[in-house]
């Protein structure tokens, strides 16, 4: 077992990789009450097609999500009921690169576990159950037709992506989910649930030699030596258009303003997204030219002007987004304000600045079982480790990084998305 | 373990300490709460934003912002809430604990002074507040009332808020209305900041691993200038009954019907032990009456859910369904309810509800946010309970309790928001 800490922060956690393939991370934290589990696969809606042993396998979109849905359905009953008996809260998520599955609790927390590691291996698959699921995944999809937010930037990425699966909704459609069978989602099932491709994060009170006997009892299922590999088509580097707008009903519009990055053929080093994170803190620091711009000119207000950096398999993109009352105006100020800065480059207080609060976002992260847990699982997909990216932000210097934005932002590679009203 | 320390300042000012170690950030926050009154409650809306922009000591937005970015982005901001007959308006600074900047700078001294001048000492001249940060903020309290309407779930439920407490206080809107926000000029707001700061009870939260006397004398200090004149107490709340169910349809262009049904009850804290525990059987857990019926066997929805208001005794129930099963959807809700009332709940279902919320209690001394809105909600109330105490009361209830509290609610209120195709 290694072992990670950072004296600083008074944190540590240990790394351990299971005989079937499965990373494991334990995060002992002895003042907590709380236990946070997850288990999690690199297995998202983008991955729709896949070799799998060198055969080529296309799915329909959503597939990833609809099968997070059903491996909650065991022989023996459905997961959470079995949860509910231990009384932990369960969830699972899909995203666009991964699926999880989770728990938190307070008490019976090894009954939990057992739950957790049972379920991911035992897979259970009807057509009963899946024409069931269809009806409740068909509403969660209307539910997010509704949601503004999410439509905005589901529009953003079909606008700044022209082949790239990241266009589909996480869900899938209600076309695209018809497709689904039990077969399928077996294949699926067999692709990305071999242990080689998931990792498990715990965090709260206990010794991390008895949760590995534990986790050494209670893995069955062995390494399958199935070779997955995911399929991406060809992504330009261009944008596919430049604008795009919806109605819905909103008081206030709302818009996305992306800027695509080039695509690489791998994930960026820990460097690289600290480089971009921090142009995106400094773009939008609250004392910052931009914030206080738009704000002068009511085109936003201090609770709804936000940023991400969003980054995985062969996509890159920033992102501002928000409402306003004329989200062209605020696209046009945000490119002035980068070409500006291209120009001129960055004032070393603002860089200072965006550091401390890019450092102290991170140090937060220990404040919680839960996002312990969950930073633990991204930051292992991404292949980083979480103390050396806080070292890293801390060590950054202004000379190395004022000369990038040039390099990793082109004006010319922006979309605008907006929901306006009826 | 954390450790309460109460405090208090002066008349209708209360100081509480939680001191604990295991976390990376302190935080400190002031909330005031004033009687809900149509009149006042855009005033104090636009207040406290204003209140959250700048101060005599950082006269802008910009260098206010710029100071909290040096101590390690300490987050400031504003909330505005309702409880009951009462609307909450609260200011707060987070910032990362002294033992984790790369200083040890004493980052938990400087948020105190902050938010005391933020408090204390606004941007105010010759009794009038700044006219540009006044309409910026009144249009930023505008925006919030108008984008309400984004959120589709949220918003079907604040509707139901409103239809049920119609000409009631505890159904004015939280933020206040657009037309009264307008009038609110940057003379006017200065007898509203008078009135906060006089009449208002004041809670004062702080969470950190350090010590607060010092911050309770800074407190003291301000407060003994004051002139307080506290003209009210929390009351509990005398809901007025409706002469029969409301029924309302409204219709928007959605893809999918929004579904809530707000039942009436006699119990507000603390008497809610009983009906919180009946809230969570009938549709809190993934497993509850609810999920598993309209849900998992009916496949009506994604999403069934129901919630109880300790301070208006109200049990919400929510839904997102197709319209053609709107109506199939709120039978099988009040089936359920009937089914609650006429007994047929398991000991299973009793004692999983009854773990669930055990473990969400016990994991209360575990976030932050948790930590603060618990003791809060214990200052609202005027109770003196620990989670622990919380739990002994859940694990007494019998299944007589469930099936006594479940009979006394009833329907009010049902609200559809729908695409109407």
């Amino acid at each position: 077992m290694q072992v990670f800490q950072d004296d600083f922060l008074g944190e540590k956690y240990f790394f351990y990789k299971h005989n079937s393939g499965l990373k494991i991370y334990l995060c002992p934290k002895k003042d907590f009450k709380s236990y946070f589990a997850i288990i999690g696969t690199k297995y998202g809606s983008i991955n729709k097609n896949f070799k799998l042993n060198s055969k080529i396998i296309e799915t329909p979109a959503g597939i990833a999500h609809f099968l997070e849905h059903k491996l909650f359905e065991c022989k023996n009953g459905d997961a959470f009921e079995l949860f509910s008996k231990t009384g932990a809260s369960a969830n699972a998520y899909t995203s666009y690169d991964k699926t999880a599955y989770l728990f938190s609790c307070t008490d019976n927390f090894k009954k939990s576990l057992k739950i957790l590691l049972d379920f991911v291996q035992e897979p259970y698959f009807t057509q009963a159950g899946v024409l069931k699921e269809r009806g409740i995944i068909e509403q969660e999809i209307k539910m997010y037709s509704d949601s503004p937010d999410w439509q905005v930037t589901l529009n953003l990425l079909k606008s700044l992506y022209k082949n790239h699966p990241i266009r589909d909704d996480i869900a899938g459609s209600v076309e695209s989910i018809s497709h689904i069978t039990p077969e399928l989602l077996n294949k699926c099932y067999e692709a990305f649930y071999d242990f080689s491709n998931m990792t498990f994060c715990l965090v709260g009170n206990f010794e991390p030699d008895d949760i590995i006997d534990f986790i050494n009892k209670n893995i069955t299922k062995k390494a399958t030596g199935n070779h997955v590999e995911a399929i991406f088509p060809d992504e330009p580097d261009e944008i596919y258009k430049n604008s795009i707008s919806q109605k819905m009903e909103v008081a206030t519009p709302l818009f996305a303003v992306g800027f695509k990055h080039k695509i690489l053929n791998k994930r960026m080093s820990c460097q690289e997204i600290i480089i971009h994170e921090l142009i995106l803190q400094i773009l939008l620091l609250k004392s910052g030219n931009l914030y206080n711009k738009l704000l002068d000119k009511n085109l936003i207000t201090t609770n709804n002007f936000d940023h991400e950096f969003f980054e995985g398999p062969f996509y890159a993109s920033s992102i501002f987004s928000g409402e306003s009352k004329n989200p062209d105006e605020v696209a046009k100020i945000i490119i002035d304000e980068i070409n500006s800065i291209i120009q001129k480059g960055f004032d070393k207080q603002e860089f200072e600045r965006a550091k401390k609060c890019y450092y102290a976002e991170f140090v937060s992260i220990f404040n919680r079982v839960t996002s312990i847990g969950n930073n633990l699982l991204d930051f292992d997909f991404s292949g980083y480790n979480i103390f050396e990216f806080i070292n890293n932000i801390k060590n950054i210097n202004f000379e190395n990084f004022n000369s990038k934005i040039k390099k990793y932002f082109n004006v010319n590679k922006c979309v605008i998305s907006k929901i306006i009203s009826n | 373990m954390e450790k309460i320390i109460n405090y208090n300042i002066c008349e209708g000012v209360d100081f509480s300490h939680i001191k604990i170690k295991k976390f990376k950030n302190a935080s400190i926050a002031i909330t005031f709460f004033v009687p809900l009154d149509k009149d006042l409650v855009s005033g104090f809306s636009v207040l406290i934003s204003v209140l959250s922009d700048s101060c005599e000591k950082f006269k802008d937005f910009k260098s206010l912002n710029k100071y909290i970015e040096e101590m390690y982005g300490a987050s400031l901001g504003y909330d505005i809430f309702k409880t009951g007959n009462y609307q909450g308006l609260e200011l707060y600074i987070s910032a990362l604990d002294d033992n984790f900047t790369a200083n040890h700078d004493k980052n938990i001294e400087k948020i105190a002074d902050l938010l005391c001048e933020l408090v204390f000492r606004p941007l105010i001249i010759e009794n009038k507040f700044d006219k540009n940060i006044v309409s910026k903020r009144k249009n930023e309290i505008i925006e919030l009332i108008d984008n309400q309407i984004s959120d589709k779930r949220t918003w079907s439920m604040i509707r139901c808020n409103q239809i049920m407490f119609e000409n009631q206080k505890c159904g004015i809107p939280k933020y206040g209305d657009k037309n009264s926000v307008q009038k609110i000029e940057e003379k006017n707001l200065f007898n509203f900041y008078e009135k906060l700061i006089k009449n208002s009870r004041i809670k004062i939260s702080m969470l950190s691993n350090s010590d607060c006397q010092d911050i309770i004398n800074k407190f003291k200090s301000y407060f003994s200038k004051i002139n307080r004149n506290l003209d009210f107490n929390f009351e509990k709340i005398n809901l007025i009954k409706p002469e029969k169910i409301k029924e309302v349809t409204e219709k928007m262009n959605v893809e999918q019907c929004k579904l809530v049904m707000s039942f009436r009850s006699p119990f507000v804290r603390p008497d809610t032990y009983d009906i919180s525990l009946a809230s969570a059987i009938l549709g809190g857990t993934p497993t509850s009456k609810l999920f598993m019926n309209v849900r998992e066997k009916m496949h009506l929805c994604y999403y069934c859910t129901s919630v109880f208001d300790a301070a208006t005794g109200v049990l919400y129930i929510s839904s997102g369904v197709e319209e053609s099963n709107c109506e199939k959807a709120k039978n099988e809700i009040l089936n359920q309810i009937k089914l609650m009332q006429e007994k047929k709940i398991t000991d299973e279902e009793i004692n999983q509800a009854k773990n669930f919320l055990v473990q969400n209690l016990n994991s209360v001394s575990d976030k932050i946010n948790s930590l603060y809105e618990w003791y809060l909600g214990q200052y609202i109330f005027d109770l003196q309970e620990s989670p622990e105490d919380y739990i002994n009361k859940i694990l007494k209830i019998s299944k007589e309790d469930i099936v006594n509290c479940i009979s006394k609610i009833s329907l009010d209120t049902v609200y559809i928001l729908t695409g109407g195709k």
